[in-house]
């Protein structure tokens, strides 16, 4: 139990420091201009942004504090976060936060938010 | 001629012939064939019955209208994880794929998903199992791309890309 227990600590310790150099590194980076960054595989190959594109810059300009530049970076991952942190905490509670009508909206919603990224 | 089962002990066996079955069976034992709703005790199955009584000489009783015996099979069936109170369905993977560059595999789920739900609302618990799964396989099928894609592009493809297309975000 006791080496079990150190592990845990030692594992969750790690993750903090990745977490902080992963953070670090997007503080000081813009996704714009380092190559460092992975382009979104979708727009690598077709040339169109995915649902996701935006969300490596959003990260940064959040961190650099810049809120509502980072918000226009890609709206919908503000949402998405919102959503998925509701979930989390009271799914189980709340079916219906899963539910048909759920899925149906995200299903749209994600789709129409892919189109009109591309055309507008 | 119809394939029958039965069980022995908590264990399923079959299909086996009329013949077959009548030589490893008492009048007590749980049996199955085809075109039967549920499991019956072989001496309330009147072909069985009949063919046990020619081998045996046990005597055939009359069908009786008793509750069906409920077995291990039909128990589990009704059976699914989406009663638990604890069940959650994949929809926010599914989300959380999509934004993380699965988008294509991240929809199908979100998709497999909603099928699920409905499946469930309309009570077809086996189905909806079916398609969490599906759901599951679609989201993991996404993430394991994800990670082949970005080895593969951090040894070779990120030069190439850099190189010829340097307006790319």
């Amino acid at each position: 139990m006791k080496l079990k227990h150190t592990l845990i600590i030692i594992s969750g310790l790690l993750a903090v420091v990745l977490i902080v150099i992963v953070l670090k590194f997007y503080y000081q980076n813009d996704p714009l201009e380092t190559v460092k960054m992975p382009k979104c595989a979708f727009y690598v190959l077709t040339g169109w942004k995915c649902p996701g594109c935006g969300g490596q810059r959003a990260l940064h300009y959040l961190l650099k504090g810049e809120i509502w530049q980072s918000f226009c970076q890609n709206p919908l991952l503000y949402f998405a976060t919102v959503y998925i942190a509701a979930v989390l905490a009271v799914g189980k509670k709340f079916r219906f936060l899963t539910g048909i009508k759920a899925c149906t909206a995200w299903f749209i919603g994600i789709i129409a938010f892919w189109i009109l990224r591309n055309v507008i | 001629m119809n394939q029958y089962f039965y069980y022995e002990g908590n264990t399923q066996k079959g299909p086996v012939s009329l013949q077959d079955l009548v030589t490893k069976i008492t009048p007590e034992t749980d049996v199955w064939t085809q075109g039967m709703v549920d499991w019956a005790k072989a001496k309330d199955v009147p072909e069985v019955a009949a063919a046990l009584s020619n081998v045996s000489g046990f005597t055939a009783v009359p069908p009786q209208q008793e509750a069906p015996v409920i077995t291990v099979q039909a128990q589990n069936s009704d059976r699914s994880p989406y009663d638990s109170p604890d069940f959650q369905n994949l929809l926010i993977w599914a989300i959380v794929s999509t934004f993380l560059c699965c988008n294509v595999t991240g929809v199908v789920g979100i998709v497999m998903d909603l099928k699920a739900e409905i499946e469930w609302v309309k009570g077809n618990k086996d189905k909806a199992w079916d398609k969490y799964k599906t759901a599951k396989m679609w989201i993991i099928i996404g993430a394991v791309a994800m990670v082949v894609f970005y080895i593969l592009y951090f040894a070779v493809l990120q030069s190439v890309f850099v190189n010829n297309f340097p307006d790319f975000r």
